[in-house]
């Protein structure tokens, strides 16, 4: 698969703790074992020549870390890589990363959004999917 | 390790905070991406097969399992992942502005 749009990714590039959340002494959230989906996004993307990506997360260290990643692993020589903070939760920093987004690459052609925070559970019966039709 | 609770234990800030994340902040980069997209010039899906028609756009949402089915003693996140779906169904029915929203 060859690429050559521009991408934008939101989240998903760490498995950590959420910082933002002030959870009850006896409980310490952590993420599910799917999280890092966004840096597999945006590696992927790199690897199939996408000729831009911005990458966007609440913690910027992470999110800059990664745009060395893409620039890294990039198929494409003349790729460019940016890194936002961005916390989903506030407008204004939503308008702000997004525009920024737009205005770096000039043209955003996939978004993924990979934002998001969970709980570990005690088990996932995941024989209930099986009859599940997927469709949207 | 946090083990969510069951619903006459779980704490009502835990599903407040889980929604702003999950769900508004789902909600808040769609919104400002479908406004992006929607002013991009629409460009062929594939230039190779044209009868797939044009796109400004493709939005992808993360979701999971439990937006489809339940899991004890997660009803936050199963309700937070069930309103994604809907967002996501809703979001994917743009005709006018050819813009793709999949989970």
């Amino acid at each position: 698969m060859d690429l050559n749009g521009s991408a934008f990714v939101i989240g998903g590039i760490l498995k950590h703790p959420s910082p933002r959340f002030h959870w009850p002494q006896t409980c310490v959230l952590t993420f599910l074992e799917a999280s890092g989906i966004g840096k597999a996004c945006a590696l992927a993307f790199a690897r199939y020549g996408a000729r831009g990506i911005v990458v966007a997360d609440i913690d910027l260290g992470a999110a800059k870390c990664l745009a060395a990643e893409c620039m890294n692993a990039a198929a494409n020589g003349d790729i460019q890589v940016e890194a936002a903070e961005i916390d989903v939760t506030l407008e204004d920093s939503v308008s702000n990363a997004t525009s920024f987004a737009s205005r770096t690459l000039g043209r955003i052609d996939y978004c993924v959004n990979s934002a998001g925070v969970s709980v570990q559970s005690s088990y996932l019966p995941t024989s209930a999917l099986q009859r599940v039709e997927l469709s949207f | 390790m946090a083990i969510a609770n069951e619903v006459a234990e779980a704490s009502v800030n835990e599903f407040s905070n889980m929604f702003k994340v999950n769900v508004t902040g789902v909600f808040l980069v769609t919104r400002a991406m479908s406004t992006i997209m929607k002013s991009q010039e629409a460009v062929p899906v594939d230039p190779s097969a044209p009868g797939r028609g044009t796109t400004r756009g493709s939005i992808v949402i993360i979701g999971s399992a439990s937006g489809l089915v339940a899991t004890p003693k997660m009803v936050q996140y199963t309700a937070a992942k069930h309103a994604v779906v809907g967002l996501t169904k809703n979001a994917g029915m743009w005709r006018l502005y050819p813009i793709f929203a999949r989970q």
